[in-house]
Parts: C-alpha cells; sequence; structure tokens
C-alpha cells in the first residue's frame, strides 16, 4: 500500500507538470483558489495528470468531490487501496 | 453527396450511441467537428483522423456532452446531428474534456488547456437551467434540404423544457433559424459565442410565428 507521504510526493510532481506558474508547496489545507491555473479547466487537466501518475480512473461525479489537495489525496488513497 | 434522389429518401431520427454503423459514427463524428471547430481547433491532435476517432469514441461513452447525440439520417446517410445535455452541463463538458485530454500526450495536454481558456472566455455564461444544446450542425454537403428544421423541431420536441445553446454572434444562418424555433436571445452581452433559450412553451407549430425573422 502506497503511504501518504508518497502520494505527496507524487502529487507534487503532477502539480509541478499541470500547475508550473503557481510553485506551491503542497499541503492537505491547499485551496484550489490558491494555486495559480487551478481553475474550472485546469481542474480537468489534474484530475487525468492525476490518473495517468497512479493509474487510477475517476468517475464524472467525483470530479466535483474536491478543491482541496487534502480532499484530492483522500480520493487517491481511497482508489488505491 | 445530396442529389435528387438522396432528397426523396425517407428520413428518420437514431440515437448516435445506439442504432448506427462504425461508417454512420464517423459521418456524425464529421458533422459534430463541423458543429465546433472553434472547440476542437485548440486540440493538438496529430491529425484530422484522431480527431474524428476522439469525437466518434465520445459517441458511445456516458458521461460526456456527446453521449446523448441524435442523428437525422436521409436513407443511410447522415445528414445532421444535434447533443442534448439533460443533466449537469458543467460536469458533462469536464467529462467531455477529460476524455480528449486521455487521448493527448501530457504536453499536448498543457498546450490544450492554454489554448481552451481563452476560448472559454469567449463563451457567455449560462443563466438558466434546461436541456444544454452542445453541438448542432447540419452537414455541410446536406444543406439547403430543409433538415436544419427538421432537427431543429426535434431538439425543441414538446417544448416543455427550457432549450439553451451558444451561437457565434455573425452565425446568421444559424441565427435566424433559432429564431424562427422560438429561441431568443438571453442577453445584450458582449460575447463571440452568446447564448440563445427558449423557455418551456408550447411545442413547435402552435406559437406564434408572425416574428419578422421567421421566413
Amino acid at each position: 500500500m502506497t503511504t501518504t507521504g508518497a502520494i505527496y510526493a507524487d502529487l507534487a510532481g503532477v502539480f509541478e507538470e499541470v500547475f508550473p506558474e503557481a510553485g506551491v508547496e503542497l499541503s492537505a489545507q491547499l485551496e484550489s483558489s490558491e494555486v495559480e491555473g487551478w481553475d474550472s479547466l485546469g481542474h480537468v487537466g489534474l484530475i487525468v495528470a492525476v490518473e495517468d501518475r497512479f493509474g487510477i480512473e475517476f468517475r464524472p461525479e467525483e470530479y466535483e468531490q474536491f478543491a482541496s489537495v487534502g480532499a484530492l489525496v483522500t480520493l487517491i488513497e481511497a482508489k488505491l487501496v | 453527396m445530396a442529389s435528387p434522389a438522396s432528397e426523396a429518401r425517407v428520413t428518420r431520427f437514431a440515437a448516435a450511441a445506439e442504432a448506427l454503423t462504425q461508417s454512420q459514427r464517423a459521418q456524425v463524428a464529421e458533422v459534430l467537428l463541423e458543429a465546433a471547430p472553434d472547440f476542437y481547433g485548440h486540440l493538438p491532435f496529430p491529425d484530422r483522423d484522431a480527431v474524428l476517432d476522439a469525437i466518434a469514441e465520445q459517441l458511445r461513452a456516458p458521461g460526456g456532452e456527446l453521449a446523448d447525440t441524435r442523428v437525422l439520417l436521409a436513407g443511410e446517410r447522415v445528414v445532421a446531428a444535434f447533443s442534448p445535455v439533460t443533466g449537469d452541463v458543467k460536469q458533462a463538458g469536464r467529462e467531455s474534456l477529460a476524455m480528449l485530454l486521455r487521448r493527448l500526450a501530457p504536453r499536448a495536454r498543457a498546450q490544450a488547456l492554454a489554448g481552451l481558456s481563452g476560448y472559454v472566455d469567449t463563451l457567455e455564461p449560462l443563466e438558466h437551467d434546461g436541456i444544454y444544446i452542445a453541438r448542432f450542425a447540419v452537414a455541410p454537403a446536406a444543406r439547403g434540404h430543409g433538415y436544419g428544421r427538421l432537427l431543429g423541431a426535434e431538439m425543441i420536441g414538446d417544448g416543455r423544457a427550457r432549450i439553451n445553446l451558444h451561437v457565434h454572434r455573425d452565425n446568421r444562418a444559424a441565427i435566424a433559424l433559432y429564431e424562427r424555433l422560438g429561441l431568443r436571445r438571453a442577453s445584450m452581452s458582449d460575447y463571440a459565442f452568446v447564448v440563445y433559450t427558449r423557455p418551456p412553451a408550447a411545442p413547435f407549430g402552435e406559437q406564434d410565428v408572425s416574428s419578422p425573422c421567421g421566413a
């Protein structure tokens, strides 16, 4: 099983790829509104990049279930179990 | 190709997700690409066939904007199509975009998102709930035979649901058709793609058609 720390490390690479301008330090509390580029379109780019990196797939109804890094990590963890 | 013989052929509607052959599905993809060239133009697919494949895939995938696409057939030929979205419009749009991005390499995805963010800014926001028409087009070779009106009547249905759609403000032919069908501009906004809307009302044909836009 992947640890939460390992998920954050992988996710940092995803954020660098999808939001290269943002230059943010990932934390559970980080909200989409605080990340440059994480708008409605960037959200879809993030989903697809996370799917690739972690080998998982999101269902459409899950897209709206996260607007923060913490909620995204929770979703990823649930899919990796 | 439109010919006198094809004009005489019986027309019927079909659901793109189910009742079509692979060749017909490819024709639908052509029509839908034609319906939204500005949108698809921002997606850096290697060639036109790759875009058409991506669109054809969406006809059979649940959840996206094209899942409920309805097709007008004249004989066996696809002459027109429209894509109604009855559920959450934003969610369907996101799922459609995700399906397209999944087919692109990471670098191409970034390019697509950068291009699309400019495109999205040209769309007037939707103010009303209702059925959103994500695509509406007649095949170029089949224009001038009244298929647009047939398609429009199918789109309105019994008229009891509000219809919303985007149209480029310079697309006079489409706007004239929409106005004949009872759609009106939602606001006097300054977007390139403006919203036309038709409030819940009587079925098409029973309403007042004496507007100056009627043909």
